[in-house]
C-alpha cells in the first residue's frame, strides 16, 4: 500500500466560471438592486415616472457593466493561469444546467407577465415585472452555476 | 437496485507517476486542475473520453483507474 499523503493537495480552490458567476451575482445586484429599490417605494425622482424609470435602468445597467468589466479584469490579473484555459465538460455541464434554470424562470415570468398581468396593469407596471423577471431569471442562472461547482 | 459507485485510483497513481500534480494531469487530459480534483474526489464522472484520457496519462488501462467499488 503507497504512502500517497504527500500528494493531498491543498483544496483547489474556487474553479474561475465558479469566480466568473460570482462577479456576475454581484455586477447584477450592484447594478439592478438599487433600481427595483428605488422601483419597490413607488416615487417618481426625475419628474415622470417613465423618465425616472428610463434614468434608473440607464444608470443600473452602466454599474453593471462597470462591475463586470472591473472584475474581469481582476480575476485575469489575479489568477492568468486559470483564465487562460478553456472551458472543459464539468464547466458546460453545469452551464447546461443553469442555463436552463434560468430558461424555465424565465417562461414562467414572461407567461405571468404577458398573460396574467395585463389583466390588472398596465404600462410601467408590466415593464418592471418584465424586466424583474429577466435579472430574476439571470440571477438564478448564476445561482445554478455557484450550486453546480458546489456539489460537483 | 442501485449500482456501486465507481472510485478511482487518481491520487494513487499521480503519486506513483512521480507527485504528478493535479494541474499536470488536468493539462494531459485537456481539463481544469478543479475538475480533477473534483473527480478524484468522486464529485463528478467525467465522460468516457476524458477517463480514457486520464488512464492513457498514466499509461495504464481503464479499468486500473476507475472501477466499481466492489472490485
Amino acid at each position: 500500500m503507497h504512502d500517497t499523503h504527500l500528494i493531498h493537495e491543498s483544496d483547489p480552490g474556487m474553479a474561475y466560471r465558479e469566480r466568473q458567476a460570482w462577479l456576475a451575482l454581484a455586477a447584477l445586484a450592484a447594478g439592478y438592486g438599487p433600481l427595483f429599490g428605488a422601483l419597490a417605494l413607488g416615487r417618481p425622482v426625475f419628474g415622470r415616472p417613465i423618465v425616472t424609470f428610463l434614468i434608473l435602468l440607464t444608470v443600473a445597467s452602466v454599474v453593471r457593466v462597470v462591475v463586470l468589466a472591473l472584475g474581469a479584469w481582476w480575476l485575469r490579473r489575479s489568477r492568468p493561469g486559470d483564465a487562460a484555459q478553456p472551458i472543459d465538460e464539468r464547466d458546460r455541464h453545469i452551464a447546461q444546467r443553469a442555463m436552463m434554470v434560468g430558461y424555465i424562470c424565465l417562461m414562467v415570468w414572461m407567461i405571468l407577465v404577458g398573460m396574467v398581468m395585463p389583466f390588472h396593469s398596465e404600462g410601467l407596471e408590466l415593464v418592471s415585472a418584465a424586466l424583474f423577471g429577466l435579472v430574476t431569471a439571470e440571477a438564478l442562472r448564476y445561482t445554478a452555476v455557484i450550486a453546480g461547482y458546489k456539489r460537483r | 437496485m442501485s449500482l456501486p459507485p465507481i472510485t478511482n485510483e487518481i491520487r494513487t497513481l499521480r503519486f506513483l507517476a512521480g507527485e504528478m500534480t493535479q494541474a499536470q494531469l488536468g493539462e494531459l487530459a485537456q481539463v481544469t486542475r478543479q475538475t480533477i480534483a473534483a473527480i478524484e474526489r468522486g464529485h463528478y464522472s467525467p465522460s468516457l473520453e476524458t477517463a480514457f484520457r486520464i488512464a492513457r496519462a498514466f499509461g495504464k488501462p481503464l479499468e486500473e483507474v476507475f472501477h466499481w467499488e466492489e472490485c
